[in-house]
């Protein structure tokens, strides 16, 4: 065997236990979502399957417990905060790459720093501006923090991605009879598509698996995102359904995983080579 | 098509930098003008502000009859091709050329009979469903030209558009541009810092330095009347030759010392630059173009008036002709427009220029036939054209006699 061959295995057993780490926790929840109450607390779990007992987990955490409601309010609000954030977030990205104004490097640098607040420092105010508006338990209660929370990510992401494009491009369009709103429409949108895939899904994992912030303002259990109805299973009254908290967990992972995986496939490097020299 | 002027444009950026001051010229209808100069002289500002793409602080721009000053650039009617071509990277060439035309909502069929009559005009047919990564450096500047002339504007603007180009390249699309321009009878506007691109697209070429406009004229007028020593020296090349020279009266006409030699200047160089007699017993700077020196020996009978002795330095054979470096004891010129100019190529140049005069010895340049039998370390005896020597006041630094600075007549040397 040669030495280029030695590092080819020894960099997929590498890559391979990275891989085996990585993915250990998921397919353990998985396995654990698919077995009784008693099974689980073999270990390690055994890989005997029984359907019915699968169809009951899953029967049981989407009907009985309601998750398909959850699992549409959470796709409601990660939806509607990720596209508003973008909508405004990636003009607001434009005219920071573009435009200097007076203060604009400054203003620029401030919204981010709002991102470096954590949701804990400014949960119990956003809860009561939310309630004086009186939004709490709606989707809009929700909608609009997620939507400050996101922003500052999405600005900051795609002033990166807009500094890259040449600013003749923008000149060129101008000249060629376009004004600077339908230039970012025309011609720089599907330049910085990468970047807006990119911004838009660190907005719904984020806006996914928020909690705190939704604890606060959402009551109403007809209201609630799924992380809310998960800590719901920790109850006082009984104890915990394992098997039950990792079927909930699956159907948690399974909407966002969808959504990354398709995402990835867009997000591609080097859309503007050949745009210059 | 149609005419750009500016009258008294100048430029300040928000910072205080001052681009452009006092700028006025007129372009005519289908004419190329070339605007050139070194790097920071204000050339691509003044591009910018007839594109729009950049405020006018001060004075007007008129492209025919209308003041475009506060105009968007959608609204003037003018094509520009930027130096790194700036094309839409996700369209595909015919697209790109198309783009403009759609914005504008011209009907389909109209577009695709222009796309096609551009693609033909620039021989890029079979490229039209290619994406600009596809292309050569080439193809990406004539997609960048196509988008330019599909349009059929006003005004064309370029800018620097073959300095990424290849030396080799860069010849052949310099024919081409001013083929196409001919061809299209285009007002148009060319920028560049080269002056060979200056010299051979312009049919008027302006030289600017520090945000002022030096001269507009002619490539050859430009080359034959300079009118001060920092247009004499950046037009040309081999550059001219520029040393001090002692300006005496001797027998009734004038008498030029330089290194200690007397080269005579003939009654009608001295009667065509009236003024110069006023200069007989001070010092001026002496402009001798690298073709006015030839090895004396291959020009039969000179007489002592028009010889110079010097040393050569090296020898550069070109084939057809041969660039002798010889060395004569006399100062070159040093005046702060000369230093620009050399600056402009290297800081190195002016260190070169410094210790020159240190020493008191000017390396001039001469183009010499190829049968010279000039070889390093030996002295040659060179034959001056007199009837082409070029003055410059030394503390003005302006030509002597003609030409004028900014075409204000009032700035003409005394």
């Amino acid at each position: 065997m040669t030495a280029h061959r030695v590092g080819r295995v020894v960099s997929y057993v590498v890559m391979i236990l990275i891989g085996v780490v990585a993915a250990a926790p998921f397919l353990y929840l998985l396995v654990l979502s698919f077995k009784s109450r008693i099974d689980i607390l073999t270990v390690p779990p055994t890989l005997h399957f029984d359907w019915s007992q699968i169809k009951s987990n899953y029967g049981n955490v989407v009907h009985e417990q309601g998750y398909i409601t959850y699992i549409e309010n959470s796709a409601i609000v990660t939806g509607a905060s990720t596209l508003i954030a973008l909508a405004l977030g990636v003009p607001a990205g434009y005219a920071f790459s573009r435009l200097h104004f007076r203060g604009s490097d400054t203003l620029a640098s401030t919204i981010l720093s709002f991102r470096f607040m954590p949701p804990v420092a400014v949960a119990i105010p956003i809860f009561l501006m939310i309630r004086y508006l009186g939004l709490v338990n709606g989707y809009l209660g929700l909608i609009l923090p997620y939507v400050a929370f996101t922003l500052p990510l999405v600005v900051w992401i795609m002033i990166g991605f807009f500094d890259e494009i040449p600013h003749e491009i923008d000149e060129a369009a101008m000249v060629d009879g376009l004004t600077r709103p339908w230039v970012l429409l025309r011609v720089l949108l599907p330049l910085v598509r990468p970047g807006i895939l990119v911004a838009a899904t660190f907005g719904v994992i984020f806006i996914w698996n928020e909690f705190l912030v939704g604890l606060y303002i959402v009551n109403s259990q007809g209201h609630w995102t799924i992380p809310i109805a998960a800590s719901s299973l920790l109850t006082v009254e009984s104890p915990i359904d394992w098997n039950i908290a990792a079927t909930v967990g699956i159907l948690t992972v399974i909407p966002i995983l969808v959504f990354s995986m398709l995402v990835q496939r867009y997000i591609v490097r080097g859309i503007t080579a050949g745009a210059v020299r | 098509m149609a005419t750009v002027s500016f009258a008294d444009v100048g430029k300040v950026y928000r910072d205080g930098t001052r681009a452009l001051s006092e700028f006025s010229l007129d372009v005519a209808d289908g004419e190329f003008m070339v605007f050139v100069g070194p790097s920071g002289c204000g050339k691509t500002t003044a591009l910018r502000m007839v594109a729009g793409l950049e405020a006018i602080s001060e004075g007007e721009i008129r492209i025919g009859n209308t003041v475009v000053n506060g105009l968007h650039p959608r609204k003037r009617d003018v094509a520009m091709v930027f130096q790194n071509y700036a094309l839409y990277p996700h369209m595909t060439v015919y697209k790109n050329i198309a783009f403009s035309l759609k914005v504008r909502k011209t009907p389909p069929d109209d577009i695709h009979r222009r796309v096609e009559e551009a693609a033909r005009i620039l021989g890029l047919q079979d490229e039209l469903g290619r994406k600009p990564a596809q292309l050569s450096g080439g193809q990406r500047q004539r997609v960048a030209m196509g988008r330019a002339i599909v349009r059929n504007p006003q005004v064309f603007l370029m800018d620097e558009p073959l300095s990424n180009l290849d030396a080799k390249l860069r010849v052949q699309m310099r024919a081409e541009i001013a083929r196409i321009q001919h061809e299209l009878g285009a007002t148009t506007v060319y920028v560049t810092h080269d002056q060979v691109e200056a010299m051979t697209m312009g049919d008027r070429v302006a030289v600017l330095r520090r945000g002022r406009l030096q001269q507009v004229a002619p490539p050859q007028d430009l080359y034959e009347r300079p009118a001060n020593l920092f247009v004499a020296s950046f037009i040309g090349s081999p550059e001219m030759n520029l040393v001090e020279a002692g300006l005496e009266r001797h027998d009734g006409g004038l008498v030029c010392r330089v290194a200690g030699q007397a080269l005579e200047i003939p009654a009608g160089v001295a009667q065509a630059r009236p003024g110069l007699e006023a200069y007989a017993g001070k010092t001026v700077g002496l402009g001798i173009r690298p073709e006015q020196l030839e090895d004396a020996s291959l020009a039969g009978d000179v007489p002592a008036g028009q010889r110079l002795r010097g040393k050569v330095v090296t020898v550069e054979l070109l084939g057809s002709e041969l660039l002798a470096h010889v060395e004569l004891e006399a100062a070159p010129v040093t005046t702060q427009e000369v230093r620009e100019v050399r600056a402009d190529v290297d800081r190195s140049r002016v260190a070169d220029l410094e210790s020159e005069a240190r020493a008191q010895r000017t390396v001039v340049i001469g183009r010499f036939g190829i049968g010279s039998a000039a070889r390093p370390g030996e002295e040659v005896e060179m034959h001056v054209d007199t009837s082409r020597l070029y003055f410059f006041d030394l503390e003005s630094e302006d030509a002597i006699g003609y030409g004028t600075r900014t075409g204000k007549p009032e700035e003409v040397a005394p």
